[in-house]
């Protein structure tokens, strides 16, 4: 067992208007809030969120009723983040549950049975419009694909979850630009997806859901329309840059590559949990 | 042959959908408006031949083109939207075609063969609704007198007409949009052309307003009782036909800017993306309402004619003139409300895998609803803002004279109200379908 560790210790600070106000959860959860910076200068030595942990227990989820009903997971539990952060691939085959489990836990699905805790509140228990604005303020999502507007240009895309939280367009603005030249896209903010290349939509995908500074960040094969080459540097990007923030990453995946490359690796088959292993290799976010 | 047999065995295998009924709407309502508006000119021209030497018949049949030649754009419009609803909602199967073998020529032939099936079933639905409505529109009073029915009751010969001409809209419009999307086996992309400024388009609008300058000059040295009355009403038909044309050509670029200065003083995610939404495709915004805020100035100043009543013989002819121009303003009300809602509807079906991920990363429907009715709003707040802005203005030395008799104007208003509520509501109807694209199993 390794549990992995950051180098540096979690930076509490105060909740930044930038941000909103604090999502019930993080009132809940104390000084959870961690800005980022607003200009590109300081982008690279953002303070950290306070390590939240994610819980859940005997979760089931069906889809569909009666007799043509699938049982998606049967009495899953599950934690992550609860010694630090840390980044969890979860594999299976297909219909095994993975991605029933990401949507579960990230509070898109409501499961049948069984209870989601995050910052002392059950996510299965909010209601729609709660968690949606808990998914806004408090994760970050990183898709295969499709999660970019193709109208906004690569800034705007960005700017998008602060605008929604009221920010203003000046400061989501810098922010935005700032986040991105951190990823290595810093002369691409005019440019739309359409214009990018596949691994550079993933990383303006990757700025879009860490900008808020999100204490989970959850990732449904965020290299599977990548090439080899490409999905590599796209994932060392994502692990390192969730988890120097002090956030924990789940990633949903087929590939075994992007299993190794997180500290630790969960697999599922017809809905239940058959191994939950830690890595002994440092996560790629570690080196730092 | 084999296009065929494999567009029928998909046809039996997929039934029905969502943006097959869209088209089919639009189709049915571009058909229900041809024919009404050929019913009304053949109506009018009909009056004219029985008697060639009635004044007020003879203006009122030439009025009756221009009110044609206004309309005509937004039923082209609408057909157009309706054959590239067709195309670009089969890009999946078109690209799965191509990659398992098929050749260009096979699966544009099924293309043409979707948009044919629904243009036909669109136009029998129209020539339905043309029939239900005709009943209604005989009962406005032209020439002193409501139609008789059958007045305003194409020959089956016309309706032929009006059907083939759809019918030809939907074939070179979707042979054309084949033409604008590139059909490969890794998929199907639209060759979309922006509506920025651009040399040809600066230049087709120099060389319209020099023939708008030499033609009034030419005008201008005409002697008065050189020109026969109908003489002067097709030069102002020529005149106003150019005037569309202006309009079509600065129109998209106009929607352009102001949704440029949308989009950049914009402090919310929802007028973000609506501006930026205007600004990916400011011709389909204009399109919707293009025709109505050309149709809301013709409509104004035609209310205003109301204010020479009583003046020797022309009171009929300015009656009827104010008729048709409100009747002009309702049609292009009611296509721009079936092109806005066929056209978000599908711009909603289309978006729909990135409006689902906005939604799993925690952006409501509700935000999404409103950044839809914002990308109406801007349009229509601006240009038919505008359109009854200008022409108020070019009221205003009447206003004395129209103190005593404002019915016509306020009817004017009311029309316009109830067309721009029109466009919005069917917007709204639309947005409906945020909730089933945004869904997640």
């Amino acid at each position: 067992m390794n549990d992995f560790q950051t180098s540096a210790q979690p930076q509490p600070a105060a909740a930044h208007p930038a941000y909103g106000n604090p999502s019930p959860a993080q009132q809940n959860a104390g000084p959870v809030q961690n800005p980022l910076v607003a200009d590109t200068a300081d982008i690279q030595h953002m303070p950290r969120v306070t390590p939240s942990a994610l819980q859940a227990r005997g979760l089931e989820l069906y889809y569909g009723k009666g007799g043509a009903s699938t049982h998606a997971l049967r009495g899953v539990d599950f934690a992550v983040g609860q010694h630090g952060p840390e980044a969890v691939a979860v594999m299976g085959p297909s219909g095994s549950g993975k991605s029933s489990l990401l949507h579960v836990l990230a509070g898109i699905l409501t499961p049948n049975n069984g209870s989601v805790m995050w910052r002392d509140e059950d996510i299965a228990m909010m209601k729609d419009g709660a968690r949606t604005r808990l998914r806004r303020s408090d994760f970050g999502f990183v898709f295969q694909s499709g999660q970019l507007l193709p109208e906004l240009s690569a800034a705007e895309n960005v700017m998008i979850p602060m605008l929604l939280a009221k920010t203003p367009r000046a400061q989501a603005q810098r922010r935005a630009q700032g986040m991105l030249h951190a990823l290595g896209l810093g002369g691409m903010f005019d440019k739309r997806p359409g214009q990018l290349s596949g691994g550079q939509a993933q990383r303006v995908a990757i700025a879009r859901a860490l900008v808020t500074g999100p204490g989970l960040v959850f990732a449904d094969e965020p290299t599977g329309a990548l090439d080899q080459a490409t999905g590599a540097s796209v994932l060392q990007l994502l692990t390192h840059q969730t988890l120097s923030r002090g956030a924990s990453l789940v990633v949903v995946t087929h590939d075994p590559a992007v299993a190794r490359a997180c500290t630790r690796t969960v697999r599922l088959e017809d809905g239940i949990i058959v191994s939950d292993a830690r890595h002994d290799q440092q996560p790629v976010g570690a080196a730092r | 042959m084999i296009a065929v047999k494999l567009w029928g065995r998909f046809l039996r295998s997929t039934g029905l959908r969502a943006t097959d009924v869209l088209a089919i709407v639009a189709f049915a309502f571009a058909t229900a408006a041809a024919l009404l508006v050929g019913g009304g000119i053949l109506a009018f021209w009909n009056r004219t031949l029985a008697d060639p030497s009635d004044y007020v018949s003879n203006n009122t049949a030439v009025l009756s083109l221009v009110a044609g030649a206004l309309l005509l754009p937004a039923i082209w419009t609408l057909s157009q939207s309706a054959v590239r609803l067709a195309i670009t909602r089969r890009d999946a199967r078109l690209a799965a075609l191509r990659l398992v073998g098929a050749t260009r020529g096979q699966v544009a032939g099924m293309t043409v063969l979707d948009t044919l099936l629904q243009t036909v079933s669109g136009v029998v639905l129209g020539i339905g609704l043309y029939y239900a409505l005709v009943p209604a529109v005989s009962l406005l009073p032209f020439g002193g007198a409501a139609f008789a029915g059958q007045e305003l009751l194409l020959p089956i010969g016309y309706v032929g007409l009006v059907v083939a001409a759809v019918l030809s809209i939907a074939l070179v419009s979707a042979i054309s949009s084949l033409v604008a999307v590139s059909l490969s086996p890794l998929g199907v992309a639209q060759r979309t052309k922006g509506a920025k400024p651009n040399l040809i388009r600066i230049a087709l609008l120099v060389v319209v307003a020099g023939v708008w300058i030499a033609v009034t000059q030419f005008a201008g040295l005409v002697p008065a009782n050189f020109m026969t009355e109908q003489g002067w009403m097709i030069f102002m038909l020529v005149m106003m036909t150019m005037m569309g044309v202006a309009i079509a050509v600065i129109g998209p670029l106009v929607v352009w800017f102001i949704a440029f200065l949308f989009a950049a003083g914009a402090r919310s995610a929802q007028t973000l993306i609506a501006a930026r939404t205007i600004l990916d495709d400011p011709r389909s915004s204009f399109n919707t309402v293009g025709p109505l805020a050309l149709g809301v100035m013709a409509g104004g100043l035609a209310s205003l004619a109301s204010m020479f009543n009583g003046v020797e013989d022309g009171d009929q002819m300015l009656t009827d003139l104010t008729i048709g121009a409100m009747l002009t303003v309702a049609i292009a009300g009611v296509l721009g409300a079936v092109f806005a809602g066929v056209s978000q509807s599908a711009r909603i079906l289309d978006r729909g895998d990135a409006f689902r991920s906005q939604h799993l990363m925690g952006m409501e429907t509700g935000v999404l609803v409103s950044s839809t009715m914002r990308g109406a709003v801007i349009p229509v707040a601006t240009l038919i803002g505008t359109s009854v802005a200008g022409t108020l203005l070019l009221m205003l030395p009447f206003m004395g004279f129209l103190a005593g008799n404002a019915t016509p104007v306020l009817v004017w208003l009311g029309i316009v109200v109830a067309a721009v509520a029109l466009i919005m509501l069917a917007t709204w109807i639309s947005t409906l379908l945020l909730p089933r694209v945004t869904r997640v199993a």
